[in-house]
């Protein structure tokens, strides 16, 4: 009964909030719009000078390199090995001192807990572990796009 | 207030208990769809998370300023991407519309018109503005009977163009909608993560127990 009350509550709290839910998308849509055009037209320009459309923000590119950068020294295996399911890495631990954790038993596909940097094996079935630990998936497609960049400035 | 109560009529304490059933459902109603909206955007709001990923995670941003920038850029990036469909169906539209008028020259062609050159030749109409089926309760004019049918589906050649505009404005219309709500959803989520995620907390931390610290602490006064 009070749930139900609760909603009724909500319901009068959203029907008088409408006029300024409504405001505010006015407000973006209108700044939306022009953000949208004015992004079209760069786009429109660079398509016909045979560019690609988007360049990857430098924050991005710095981003990818560090990671890939990881890959190289071996902390973490090459971005485009991670949908292969199949590799052996040296993952050098920094959580040793991470309150906790210190008795736990490592365990195949997770950080160990203490001791020198340990092998671990990542296959098919700790693939989301994986990603978790290093966030490659938000980093593949930036592979793509620098690879397109330096082709344009070749 | 009995007496209010005694003057009216077994009728008039249905109706009563009608509109005021009326008005809890309207409620309930509103409460659901306020929640629905605000699951959706919260829904939209987690792409914010993984734009900004990868450079907060690599410390590539390291304070709030840049990530507002970086966040604003990508966001208007994203929003492009992902308006620009509805944006180019309501501009076709609108060209469909423009040309149109000025090849036949009848400015004065409505889109919205029930009897020959309008979408709603499509769809039943009945006469609200009839001012018979209304009645006054208590101040307050409600329906007392069934309007007139005043335009039961049929089609018109005249009003193809009616047919072809309003679809491609309202289908456009809504979907930039949605995706204003997403940018809307987004721009609220990043800019509470260029405060949350740069934030140090002392929540829940003793002194005593980090291990980092090995010395003891002082005691205190």
């Amino acid at each position: 009964m009070g749930g139900f009350f609760k909603k009724i509550g909500e319901g009068i709290l959203y029907i008088i909030l409408l006029p300024v839910f409504v405001l505010v998308l006015v407000f973006f849509a209108i700044i939306g719009f022009f953000q949208v055009f004015i992004q079209m037209l760069v786009a429109l320009v660079r398509f016909f000078q045979g560019r690609s459309l988007y360049d990857p923000f430098p924050e991005d590119i710095k981003a990818y390199n560090i990671l890939k950068a990881q890959a190289e020294k071996g902390e973490i295996p090459p971005i485009n090995q991670q949908h292969q399911n199949i590799g052996t890495v040296n993952i050098i631990h920094h959580y040793a001192n991470t309150p906790g954790i210190e008795n736990q038993p490592p365990v195949q596909g997770q950080i160990p807990a203490q001791g020198n940097p340990q092998q671990v094996t990542f296959n098919g079935d700790n693939n989301d572990l994986y990603s978790q630990l290093v966030g490659m998936q938000k980093a593949k497609p930036f592979d793509a796009e620098v690879k397109e960049e330096s082709e344009d400035k070749k | 207030m009995n007496n209010v109560l005694i003057s009216l009529s077994e009728n008039d304490i249905r109706f009563i208990i009608v509109l005021l059933s009326i008005f809890i459902l309207i409620f309930v109603l509103a409460g659901y769809i306020g929640f629905l909206v605000k699951r959706i955007m919260q829904g939209q709001a987690k792409k914010a998370d993984s734009m900004m990923h990868d450079p907060v995670v690599t410390r590539v941003i390291t304070n709030t300023k840049q990530f507002r920038r970086l966040a604003r850029k990508k966001n208007n990036r994203y929003l492009l991407k992902s308006a620009w469909i509805p944006i180019v169906l309501i501009l076709i539209g609108f060209l469909t519309h423009i040309l149109f008028l000025s090849i036949t020259s009848r400015w004065n062609y409505n889109l919205f018109d029930y009897k020959t050159t309008g979408i709603s030749t499509l769809f039943f109409l009945w006469n609200f503005e009839d001012p018979t089926i209304y009645t006054n309760v208590f101040g307050l004019t409600v329906l007392s009977t069934w309007p007139d049918v005043l335009n039961t589906p049929h089609f018109e050649v005249d009003a193809i163009v009616s047919y072809i505009v309003v679809p491609l404005y309202s289908i456009g219309g809504l979907w930039y909608l949605y995706q204003i709500q997403a940018y809307i959803s987004r721009t609220f989520r990043l800019w509470h993560l260029s405060k949350s995620v740069f934030e140090k907390s002392l929540e829940g931390f003793d002194g005593n127990q980090n291990p980092a610290n090995q010395a003891p602490l002082p005691p205190s006064d």
